[in-house]
């Protein structure tokens, strides 16, 4: 079944003055339980591709529908909620609020949804454990190093149990070590609870861990490949 | 639940809140000891122009009041008097002869007005007897005893037991006068009083105007100024063919002043917000610039723009309340200690006492001014947060978060 169908988007930036075509007549679909990267050079539209795909920002033309719903047909603030409960969000840095720990940080998400605070507690408990992180959970976000905070930030994207989780360059920052434990994780994850995973890079370390890969180029899909493994 | 997380963002730039917190602290420690010097400086003159001088009120014939004619009396005013002392509400009543005249010395001379008083009932109605700088209240054992005040003593170059010489006219027209003597020197918070205003036994006076124990006046003191405005109607039944002139009559400026006296604090304390409000509102800008990115995270994860406002507004009340929190406190303390050494101005209190201040100052603030201030605050805070709050609203997530 579809979780996400991209429809014929285009994105042109700066439509009044020069205008920038970032993304052009790109269709595609992810389906359930789908492990997939998006890949390309810089400037290929990658970051386009998913703030759009995540309802941070509207195509041009062409349409986002997840699960069913068009992203186009939601007012700002319905798009916000929709966010909420339907995606979860890992970027390059600055995922975590500094102030708070590991723990609270995967709990704000599920505070944000008014979850009770046992379940909280205990799926934020479970959370940093599957990302073992469970020792370092009552630290904050400068006492753990780049590596242990993109972990607790794909611990957070899953606490609110969304539809997919996206994520924009997570290993941008990471070295080898780290970004491809950051992979493993992700892609253990996704076996076990079934949640998709759409995540750029250009990364060629990280590439091959995904089983699917979408590779744009000057923003229009130049090839979608099943890696076999 | 956001509570805890704007303490913990507060403290994230501790210089930067600590400046904001010891301004507002500062500002309103100085705003609320100034107002309560203010305050004090109005209550003193309220309170010594009433009971050196003019009392509460004062109940006069209302021919005495267009021609200042001695014949102008109060009927039976010794007796009304008493009827009105009697009153529960009422802290002392007596009556007064009135008379115009010319004190002079072998040096000089200057108009005075003479007050003919029953001293053992004046004693309970003004604060004369008890500002003696020298000699008593008409204990000597010689006829035609007066107490003057200081600044009339120093102009006519005279001492206690010095002859002064008044001259009037009497009721029936004619120039009149006689030689007094000096048995008590008086001081109040007004040179101006001191200067015109003088003391005799009103029997002398009386044989001397030959209208024997007639009184133009008969002056009022209440037990509280609340009393003295509610119990009007009470006293014109007593007196219905007399003219009652209330304090606020006879001096409008101090019934100006204390009437409008919180509102000028509470005007006064609110510039003195709006004046801080700029620094929060400065203060909260650079948190919202400095933190973009955080904000473009929170909205693009679903933190919806009510709640980040209200994160936003909370910090900033949290903020601003902190150091209304301490400037309150360190003002009461401070308040609290003048009140008891009190403010010594007397380098300054010559020009002061022209005016009827006191020269020693005890500050005091009602305490109700404190929820009050704490209100306005609040208030400041969260108008100060809208702007910020809304420029971070404005952020647009995938703005923010491309701008790594
Ligand atoms: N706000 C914007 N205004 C104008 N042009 C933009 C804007 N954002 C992105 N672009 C342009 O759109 C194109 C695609 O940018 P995008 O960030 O999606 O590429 P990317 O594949 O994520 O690159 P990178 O690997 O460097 O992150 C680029 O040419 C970029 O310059
Ligand atoms: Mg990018």
């Amino acid at each position: 079944m579809a979780v996400i169908q991209a429809l014929n988007l285009t994105k042109v930036y700066n439509e009044s003055e020069v205008p920038v075509r970032a993304l052009h007549n790109i269709n595609f679909e992810v389906t359930d339980g789908e492990f997939t990267a998006i890949v390309g050079p810089s400037g290929s539209g990658k970051s386009t591709l998913l703030h759009i795909l995540g309802g941070l920002d509207r195509p041009s033309e062409g349409k986002v529908t997840v699960g069913g719903v068009n992203l186009n047909l939601l007012s700002s603030t319905k798009l916000i909620e929709f966010r909420l409960f339907n995606i979860g969000f890992v970027f390059q840095a600055f995922n975590l609020i500094p102030v708070l720990t590991a723990r609270e940080n995967v709990e704000f998400i599920m505070l944000l949804q008014k979850r009770s605070a046992q379940e909280r507690i205990k799926r934020g408990q479970e959370l940093l454990d599957a990302v073992g992180l469970s020792n370092r959970a009552d630290h904050r976000p400068v006492q753990l190093s780049g590596g242990e905070q993109q972990r607790v930030a794909v611990a957070r994207a899953l606490a609110s149990r969304p539809k997919f989780v996206l994520a924009d360059e997570p290993t941008a920052n990471l070295d080898s070590k780290a970004a491809g434990n950051l992979l493993s994780i992700m892609s253990d994850l996704n076996k076990k609870l079934g949640t998709v995973f759409l995540f750029s890079t250009h990364d060629e370390r990280v590439i091959h861990r995904a089983r699917r890969v979408i590779t744009l180029r000057d923003g229009e899909i130049e090839s979608d490949k099943n890696n076999s493994r | 639940m956001l509570l805890p997380l704007a303490w913990k963002n507060i403290w994230r730039n501790k210089l930067r809140s600590a400046v904001i917190i010891t301004a507002i602290a500062l500002g309103l420690m100085c705003g609320l000891t100034a107002a309560a010097i203010y305050i004090n400086i109005g209550t003193q003159m309220v309170s010594s122009t009433i009971t050196t001088g003019i009392s509460h009120l004062q109940i006069s014939n209302p021919k005495f009041l267009i021609d200042r004619e001695v014949n102008n009396f109060v009927p039976n005013a010794e007796v009304i008097a008493k009827r009105i002392d009697s009153l529960p509400q009422v802290a002392a009543a007596a009556p007064r002869m009135l008379v115009n005249g010319m004190a002079s010395s072998p040096q000089t001379a200057l108009g005075v007005q003479i007050t003919g008083i029953i001293a053992e009932r004046e004693k309970n109605l003004t604060s004369i007897a008890s500002s003696l700088l020298e000699g008593n209240y008409f204990e000597e054992p010689w006829v035609n005893q007066v107490v003057i005040g200081q600044e009339l003593a120093r102009h006519l170059d005279l001492d206690l037991g010095s002859r002064i010489v008044f001259t009037f006219v009497d009721v029936n027209g004619e120039l009149t006068g006689s030689a007094f003597r000096i048995c008590g020197i008086f001081r109040t918070a007004s040179t101006q009083f001191d200067r015109s205003t003088v003391y005799v036994k009103a029997r002398e006076l009386g044989q001397l105007l030959e209208t024997g124990m007639r009184f133009q006046q008969v002056a009022v003191l209440f037990t509280t100024l609340r009393a003295a405005d509610t119990s009007l109607n009470q006293i014109q039944k007593i007196v219905p063919e007399m003219e009652l002139q209330t304090w606020r009559q006879l001096a409008p400026q101090l019934d100006f002043m204390s009437s409008s006296m919180s509102l000028i604090m509470y005007i006064f304390l609110g510039v003195i917000l709006l004046t801080l409000s700029f620094g929060i509102i400065n203060t909260m800008l650079m948190v919202v610039l400095e933190r973009k990115r955080e904000f473009g995270m929170l909205m693009a994860v679903g933190m919806g723009h009510k709640l980040l406002f209200f994160l936003v507004t909370l910090e900033t009340v949290i903020l601003s309340i902190s150091g209304a929190a301490i400037g309150m406190f360190l003002a009461f303390i401070l308040i609290s200690t003048l009140n008891v050494t009190g403010i010594n101005l007397a380098a300054l209190s010559s020009g002061l006492r022209e005016f009827g201040i006191a020269e020693v100052l005890y500050p005091s603030l009602p305490l109700t001014m404190y929820p009050a201030v704490g209100g306005m605050v609040f208030i400041t805070a969260v108008l100060s947060a809208i702007y910020p709050a809304l420029r971070a609203l404005r952020l647009r997530p995938a703005e923010a978060l491309r701008n790594i």
